[in-house]
Formats: structure tokens, sequence, C-alpha cells
């Protein structure tokens, strides 16, 4: 197939031989040396060797941190470190990831996730027994800084196997965390890598879709891998100026070409009502913090997203919090500090 | 943490089954006794078994015993004998006790200084008992421990985590006023020292649904509590014909009554009142929301069954606005259940005309 795409990098097959491995465990790494101790620990706790597995740290070129000498200490030589020569964002860096791959199967675990005993053991029977299988992903668990699981993903399907309409559930909202997806290494060859139209979210669902509209998917119902959700995701920029919602609705417009003509439009009008009351609830996240600008944002993101009477109702309901809230601090709050601040 | 001084005489030990002390003077008694209750199934045995035998430290650490409460349904004995190869030993009450009486037995003919009471489906996470030694070993005294704990359904997928209680292993403080208003503690998650347990007494029947969360409102009354944060424990719950008849007969707030009533014997003097009242708030708020899980899936029956036995429980103001709430949501329910019903009726009609660009 002729690989020609503007925003998708081309992932080139590598050299036939047999020496290949068959896992490539590809570690994207930025400034999170501390939590990549806990990552290398868990992959190398059911390490089948270097001839069945390739497990490589890909650093974005961390500032505030080693991630090489954590490579060192804890690989020992069996883990292979590569640093870019400079920043290249995330999506990029996911790219060299893919590229320096040599496996059969990829997984990419970014550097703060963490696999559960029998990740690899049991992935690895979803492909030999469907060799059809594009990726084959797990149930997750969630977790926050301190290693704390916070929530359980949602149960797919009771018995593990392929997955029935998956391309109609997974296009609606994103249900994949990155940790818990191994994908074939030649279904990236034929599709191409992260699409770089999107900046800061989205691009990992994006994928997940594409893959979902041209392979089947397999699924397994233990939580064998753990995604870790620092509560710090408020503070990021892309969430407060709304520009996460504005790559999610880009990520929706991009998938719908994938999905089948005569459900398209009723998918992608859910997918992007499930993206306005994800904007919504952001945004009561928000008021809650007392981020009023913040708050604004979303909603105005939500409703850039779809205007049904649920996500105008709940707009409007914010909308008249946030005035009320604003105001209160504008007359009571504020001249009480200065009060307290000229005293 | 306020110290929390034992009132033997408010309750005579006729009051709670007396567990004896005899075993004090045995030489060499194994730290660990895993106790696992089983009546009429076996269908989970071979897992809840396996879970222990995989981190089995030794027989001289650990006693693993089956406690038959007199089946009369399948035959535990030959499992226990097939996957215990001799490692577990099984006992057969000669007469049905009940679950309680059976939980006590339990108690009595264990010999070691730490008892589980793992039941029949539940199971030990791997780690639990090397991550509950370092409580056990704690140089502060503690008189029981538990750790964070899953919900599974009857497949074993995991479907609930419980709450996390503290960040770090270690004592809670305060605990007697948590646990006194709320059920937090499953009992695969829980070990009790044998000598807890002599002294507060064994599980008290009158209580029924409601007795291991009286136990351990006793025990945290009387002792320290260790917690540990990771999760180690599942605790299986059924969507079966027990619980929902419990339920359904309003019984199991019955008892959860019965519980706080029992607890007043012990409970702080200075707080009792304030903590029974608090707890009774909770229960009845429990059983409102929980219910609505039962009107969304079309199961109105309960409702008022429920909201009964939330205002024996408690009529606070709160208490009073959540059932106006539920009133409302069952009635929205009830209402969108006839619509559909409706629709279902003239449903060829629709779906020709369904939803296209």
């Amino acid at each position: 197939m002729e690989f020609n795409h503007p925003y998708r990098s081309q992932i080139s097959a590598t050299s036939k031989d047999n020496l290949r491995p068959l896992w490539s465990v590809m570690i994207p790494t930025y400034n999170c040396a501390n939590y990549l101790r806990e990552t290398l620990a868990s992959v190398l706790a059911q390490d089948p060797g270097s001839e069945v597995m390739q497990i490589e740290v890909i650093d974005d070129h961390s500032t505030k941190d080693d991630p090489k000498a954590v490579v060192e200490e804890l690989g020992q030589g069996r883990v292979g470190f590569y640093q870019q020569p400079q920043n290249v964002g995330y999506i990029k860096n996911f790219e060299t990831c893919l590229q320096r791959s040599r496996g059969k199967l990829v997984h990419l675990l970014h550097g703060d996730d963490c696999v559960r005993d029998g990740f690899y053991r049991k992935l690895q029977r979803g492909f030999d027994e469907n060799p059809q299988v594009g990726a084959a992903f797990c149930r997750h668990l969630y977790m926050n800084e301190r290693n704390h699981w916070t929530w359980i993903s949602h149960l797919e399907q009771s018995e593990s196997g392929i997955l029935d309409n998956w391309l109609e559930r997974i296009a609606i909202e994103q249900r994949i965390q990155t940790p818990s997806i191994v994908v074939r290494r030649d279904v990236y060859e034929r599709l191409g890598g992260f699409d770089r139209r999107m900046t800061c979210w989205g691009e990992d669902w994006e994928m997940w879709v594409r893959i979902a509209a041209n392979y089947p998917v397999w699924y397994e119902v233990e939580p064998l891998a753990l995604y870790r959700n620092s509560s710090t995701s408020l503070t990021g920029t892309s969430t407060r100026t709304g520009r996460n919602i504005q790559d999610f609705r880009n990520a929706i417009y991009i998938a719908r070409e994938y999905l089948p003509e005569e459900k398209a439009y009723q998918l992608v009008k859910t997918a992007l009502n499930n993206c306005a009351l994800y904007a919504l609830s952001t945004a009561r996240q928000f008021a809650k913090a007392g981020n009023f600008s913040a708050a604004a944002s979303q909603i105005r993101e939500a409703l850039l997203c779809c205007s049904s009477p649920k996500v105008l109702q709940s707009s409007l309901k914010l909308t008249i919090k946030l005035l009320y809230l604003s105001s209160v601090e504008k007359l009571l709050v504020k001249p009480k500090q200065k009060q307290l601040a000229s005293k | 943490m306020k110290r929390i001084t034992p009132k033997p005489e408010k309750y005579g030990k006729s009051e709670f089954p007396a567990i004896s002390a005899d075993l004090r003077e045995t030489p060499q008694r194994p730290l660990w006794s895993v106790m696992i209750p089983t009546y009429n199934g076996t269908k989970y045995l071979e897992q809840t078994l396996r879970s222990v035998l995989d981190q089995d430290p030794g027989v001289e650490q650990m006693q693993i015993e089956v406690i038959d409460d007199c089946s009369t349904e399948d035959d535990p004995e030959a499992l226990v004998k097939k996957i215990g190869q001799g490692r577990v030993s099984f006992f057969r009450q000669p007469q049905n006790l009940g679950l309680i009486g059976n939980w006590n037995s339990c108690i009595q003919r264990s010999q070691g200084y730490w008892i589980h009471i793992l039941h029949q489906d539940d199971i030990a996470l791997p780690g639990f008992y090397r991550y509950l030694q370092q409580a056990v070993n704690s140089k502060v005294a503690i008189g029981a421990a538990f750790c964070r704990h899953l919900h599974m359904d009857e497949h074993g997928h995991w479907q609930a985590l419980s709450r996390l209680e503290r960040r770090e292993p270690g004592i809670l403080e305060d605990w007697i006023e948590e646990i006194a208003v709320m059920q937090h503690i499953q009992f695969p998650s829980m070990v009790v020292k044998r000598s807890a347990y002599e002294k507060v007494g064994g599980f008290c029947s009158e209580a029924h649904y409601a007795a291991d969360w009286e136990m351990w409102k006793r025990i945290s009354a009387h002792y320290s509590v260790w917690y540990e944060p990771q999760v180690l424990a599942c605790y299986r719950s059924h969507s079966g014909s027990e619980t929902s008849r419990l339920a359904r007969s309003g019984q199991d707030f019955a008892d959860i009554r019965k519980a706080i009533e029992i607890s007043e014997l012990y409970l702080p003097t200075s707080k009792v009142r304030a903590l029974s009242k608090k707890a009774g708030e909770a229960w009845a708020l429990y059983a409102l929301t929980s219910v609505r899980w039962m009107v969304i899936k079309k199961d109105f029956s309960i409702v008022l069954t429920r909201i009964r036995e939330a205002i024996k429980c408690s009529i606070s103001a709160k208490v009073l606005l959540s059932t106006l709430n539920l009133f409302g949501f069952t009635g929205k329910e009830w209402i969108k259940t006839r619509l559909s019903k409706t629709d279902s009726d003239s449903g060829n009609f629709k779906k020709s005309n369904g939803i296209t660009p």
C-alpha cells in the first residue's frame, strides 16, 4: 500500500529476518523518571528474555530528571535507551517509539503507567488464537500519583474474546487507555502513525477507531494494566483554554471517514454529545475550584460540540452558577480581602 | 486518638457468645488461622482455597480449616481433600448451626494468634498475609487489621473498589466514629486477634444480617485497628435470591437497627447518642439511594418497603428530603416505563422511520 499522508508518519516495515522479537515494549518518557522505576519493574518482572521481547525507553529530552540513570540501574543492560536530540512533543515521540520497534506486537507503555502480572501472557493468547485481530486490549485500572487505585474501567463483555460491534462502541467515546492495548506492528505499517492534527488530546482515540474500522479487536476481561490519571490534569493549559475539547472534536471529524456510511451521522452525533458532556463535567470541576474563566471556556467548547437539550440545559445551569459565584467573589470576597490587606 | 475504656459492667458475657481462652497455655501456636466456613455450594471453594494455598507460609505458620455447617448439598469434604492434599483440615458440624453459629465455631476451633474468616466464595489476593503481617508485627497493640478490598460479581469480574481509608499503612485514627456510622469492612479483608475475640466475645446472633458490622464495631470500640491501603481481598456480591428476599421483607434494615441498638452498650458514653443518630441517618440515606438501582431496572415493588425502613432508621430533614426526591425519581421512571410500553406497541411504525441523517 502506498503510504502518503500529510499528517501521519509512515511506519516502515522492519527487515524480515527471523530474529525479530515477538514483543516490543516501547516506553516514551518525559520528565517522569520517578514513575519510570515502577513502570520498568512491572515489565521486567514478566520479561520472557531478550530474544522474545525488545524493551526500550524513548525519552523526549527530559529536562527535570535523568531517565537514563533509571534505565541503567533497573535495566542492567537489558533495557534500551534512546534520547531525542531535542524535545519533539509527545506525538512525535510516540512516532519514534513505533519506528524504533522491531517486534511483531507493539506495546506503547507510557513512562508513568504499569502492567500487572500476566499482561503479556494473556494478551499473547489473544493474538495466537485469532491471527486476524489487529489489536488486543485488556480491562484496566486507574491509579493516582500515590499508586492508589481509583477506578476500574467498564467491563466490555463478560468473556475474553473478539469484541462485537466494537467500531460502534469505540467511535462514540474513549474506552481504551494506552497501557492496556497492544497493536500488531504491521497494522501500524498499513495505517500509519498517530495523526498530528491533534496537539494535546484525542490522538490515541483516533488511532483506536482507525484500527477498529480495519481489524477485529480482541478483549481480555482481567484488569492487567494500570493507567495513571493524576489529579493535576486540571492544571494543564490545554484544559484551561478548552484546547483539549477542540482537539477531540477534530478527532471525531477525522474518525468520521472510517465509519460505515449509514451509521456515521448518528455515531458522530453521539460522540459529540458525549464530548460535550465531558466538557461540562470538567467545567463543573473548574467552577468548584474557583477557576471561572477555564470553566467558561469548557462550556463554550461544549456548546460548539453539540446543542442537544441536555447539553443546553446543563450549560445554562452552569452559566448561571458561574455568574452567581463570580459576582459573589467580586462583590464580597475581594473587597474583604482588600480590607484585610490594607489593615 | 482517644482511648476507649471498656465497660464490662454494662454487658455480661451472656449477651455475646463466649470464646474460650484455653489455648493461651498451648506452646506452639501458628501465627495465622484461616477459617473457611461453608454451607451448601462448592462452586467457588476451589478458587478460595487456592488463593490461600498459593501464599501458604507452612503448617507451623498457618492453620487452614474448612468448617462445614452440615451441608445437605454438594460434598465439600471431597473437594477439600482433592485441593488441600492433606494441608487443609476439614470439620463438619454434627448439626446445622446457622451462619452465625458456624462463624463462632470457626473462632472456637482456631489455633492461631490471628484469625482470618474467609468465606467459601471470597478470595485473598496475593500478598494478603505478607502485608497484614506488617500490622501483626507492629509495635503498637492492635486488635484487628484490614485491607482495602474489591467487590466482584458471580463471574469474578471486579465491580467496585472499597473506600480508601488512609493513604499509608497504619492505625486508623478515630476509627470508631467511622465504623459506628457505616459498614466499611467486608469479611475477607479483615483479620482479628484471637485474644480480641476472647475478650469481646463472638458474633451476636441477634444482629443477624448485620452481625459482622456489629462485631467490627465492638472490636473497634475496644482496640486500635490497622489499615493496609493495598487492595488485597475480593468480596463476592451476589445478586442472588437471599439478598433480595431480605431486601423485600425489609429484614436487612431491621437487623441494622438492631445492630445500632446493641452497639449502644459499648460505644463511648459521651458519643453514643450522636453516633447512633448519625448511623440511623446514614443507613436511611443508603436505603433511599441504593433503591434507585432497582427503580432504574424497572422494579418498583421494593420502593415503599425501603421508604418505610428508612423512616424507621431516621426522620432527619435530610432523610425526609431524600424521600421526597425518591418519590419524584420513581414517578419519573414509572412514567418513562409507561411511555416506552406504549412506544413498543407501535414500535414497528417508529422503527421504519428510524433516525437517518
